[in-house]
């Protein structure tokens, strides 16, 4: 007997489903309604074997005089003709749709109709732009600073979500003035300040970013037209709520003692990204930290990575470095190294990686005859790796370095090799068998491998890979996934 | 009521899965309510407040984007695609995805509708939307005032 429900969509409701796609702890929704109207919020949980939607469309109601939205139950678009498209939804959307236009834009929308008068008030999200008062070669610093300070006097007091900041026109000769901005007490929860100059002594940003209370994430991006990172030395850092910090561009200098700040002054630091940064620091320090990576960045000179904390640790570089000291890698479960090392005394002691469970390594130069040295002669296995990726493995040369790996990593369940588009004047050789026990020196043969994965160039979806898929099968006995796949 | 049956494309097997990101933090989910199986009963419910089609759409996001947390998602490529499609949807999706709590699919709706009125003069806004303007030319002038640094151009 099908028994039918009236449905009574609660704040409560969510939608479950799942197909035989989804499997594992993170997939699917929930679907919960409440039955009959009586018991609003109670959550239910249905297995079908069908589901039947009877599609039910409510009467037409007529479109009410006031601004409340229809009731969701009601389709509010039968009658089409010239209805306002935005009567059917509630207030509170117009700010969150207004949160995605400059806020120079969404305040004027206070003139649009009587019901918008407000909305911009309840702006969740500011962004400023100088860009929007470049008019015709100049900027209008006046109006800049006027709506700035129009906007802060005459928003409605709610909590502020993103504060952000645009300054990319490169030069002009005028002064903002953060003032106002600085003295007002804007507490955001996150803040972008985005700044490019062509003179850095005339870079100028918002101070307040740096002490608030209530700043979880700070995302800073520096640029000046064509030179190197900038030092920031902002006077007072006190930022007791950041999680997540992101630095473009920035350079971090013992002297400014910026990352000892973040470092020791930020208690719930979680995560640090430095992109295009120049490290010239001794250390990164900090017993909170859980996320560390480095992209692009330069180096001045080796510097230590003391976090106890950290479970993943990403540095891809393809400049040279000088290289980083891993102490206290207690909690590493993830990392990711692309390193160019320096030739005369680039260096990163490998050993601490040992914990890891998933690794990720580009094999560029003077990187790859460290790892070599330092994996092979290395005592400590890597007794928790499950996933090993080893990225520009160029054919044929490399399988030591793989076999070393298998040796070491008992548990090893997948393998992804990402192979590099072999050089002009390699010639591709045919190893005999024999030639291959003599290169390998590591005669070890090691019982299951779960996946193993292998990526071709894109360039050369046809490269033959028979000899690199024959000695590894002399290095792993049985494979239970073999997928060869071109690069995206 | 005699409506057509669009139940029979959308036979599905649902079973219980949480994932964080949907229906939490505004709303008041009592997660201790202990789960009903009913399991092999075919139900059929009839779904006043949204229409399928609209149904459809919203599980067909919450579908891709339920690896968000694992794979990163399908790619703005794909979203942009889902909000390519007629006005009504796109409020009526905005409505669905407020309602049912989905963050994401109501960001994405949004900045869609945000779009639209990007770059563009009162009046235009107001055509495209329909949008009635019912201040007189006295009232309107009164708010240009309160805010004249807000209106320059």
């Amino acid at each position: 007997m099908k028994k039918e429900y009236f449905i009574e969509y609660t704040h409560l409701i969510s939608i479950l489903l799942s197909s035989n796609r989804l499997c594992g702890p993170s997939g699917g929704l929930v679907l919960a309604f409440s039955e009959g109207g009586v018991r609003p919020g109670a959550l239910f949980e249905f297995t079908f074997s069908a589901l039947l939607v009877q599609v039910a469309r409510g009467e037409p109601v007529a479109r009410p005089a006031t601004s409340r939205p229809l009731p969701p139950w009601a389709s509010p678009y039968l009658e089409k003709d010239a209805m306002d498209w935005f009567s059917s939804l509630p207030d509170e959307i117009l700010p969150k749709i207004l949160s995605f236009l400059s806020t120079k834009e969404a305040v004027q929308t206070c003139i649009l109709s009587k019901r918008w008068r407000n909305a911009w008030t309840f702006l969740p999200v500011l962004k400023f732009s100088v860009a929007d008062y470049w008019v015709d070669g100049s900027f209008e610093d006046d109006k800049f600073n006027n709506f700035l300070s129009g906007v802060l006097e005459n928003r409605y007091p709610i909590k502020l979500d993103v504060f952000e900041y645009t300054n990319a026109v490169l030069n002009y000769d005028s002064e903002i003035s953060f003032e106002f901005i600085d003295g007002i007490g804007l507490e955001p929860r996150k803040a972008v300040v985005i700044v490019g100059r062509d003179r850095a002594d005339l870079l100028d940003y918002p101070e307040f970013v740096f002490s608030c209370t209530k700043l979880e994430n700070l995302d800073l991006r520096m640029k000046i037209a064509d030179a190197l990172p900038i030092r920031i030395r902002p006077e007072l850092v006190h930022l007791p709520a950041l999680k997540f910090v992101d630095l473009t561009g920035i350079a971090l200098v013992d002297d400014c003692k910026f990352t000892q700040n973040l470092c020791s002054k930020c208690p719930v630091l979680e995560t640090m990204v430095l992109r295009l940064c120049d490290l010239d620091i001794t250390e990164i320090s900090s017993k909170v930290l859980k996320e560390l990576t480095l992209y692009s960045c330069s180096q001045a000179r080796r510097t230590q990575i003391s976090c106890p904390s950290l479970a993943s640790l990403v540095i891809e570089s393809y400049e040279e470095m000088e290289g980083f000291e891993l102490k206290n890698m207690t909690s590493l479960k993830y990392a990711k190294i692309f390193l160019y090392l320096d030739d005369n005394h680039g260096d990163l002691n490998l050993s601490s990686l040992s914990n890891v469970s998933h690794l990720s390594l580009g094999l560029l130069p003077q990187f790859k005859e460290k790892l070599e040295k330092d994996i092979c002669d290395c005592s400590k296995a890597f007794r928790n790796l499950r996933h090993l990726e080893i990225d520009f493995l160029c054919l044929s040369y490399d399988i030591d370095l793989v076999a070393c790996f298998l040796k070491q990593s008992p548990f090893l369940e997948e393998l992804t090799l990402h192979l590099c588009e072999p050089e002009e004047d390699d010639p591709e050789e045919e190893i005999s068998q024999e030639e291959l026990g003599n290169r390998i020196n590591v005669l070890f043969q090691r019982e299951h491998l779960k996946t193993l994965r292998i990526v071709k160039p894109k360039e050369r979806p046809d490269l033959v890979i028979d000899t690199l898929m024959n000695n590894l099968r002399t290095h792993i006995k049985t494979i239970g996934e073999e997928i060869i796949m071109c690069e995206t | 009521m005699g409506f057509p049956r669009e139940a029979d494309d959308h036979a599905e097997k649902l079973r219980w899965r949480g994932v964080p990101g949907v229906g939490d933090g505004s709303k008041d989910v009592s997660n201790d309510q202990q789960p009903n199986r009913n399991s092999g009963a075919e139900v059929s419910i009839s779904l006043p407040s949204i229409t399928g089609k609209i149904l459809a759409k919203v599980i067909e996001y919450c579908e891709k984007h339920v690896f968000d947390f694992k794979q990163g998602g399908p790619g703005e490529d794909w979203d942009r695609e889902f909000v390519n499609v007629d006005q009504a949807i796109i409020f009526d999706l905005i409505r669905a995805a407020d309602y049912l709590a989905i963050q994401g699919l109501l960001d994405l709706t949004c900045k869609k509708v945000a779009a639209q009125m990007a770059n563009k003069s009162l009046e235009e806004i107001r055509k495209l939307f329909n949008i009635e303007n019912d201040y007189t030319p006295e009232e309107e002038a009164a708010v240009r005032q309160e805010h004249p640094w807000a209106f320059f151009d």
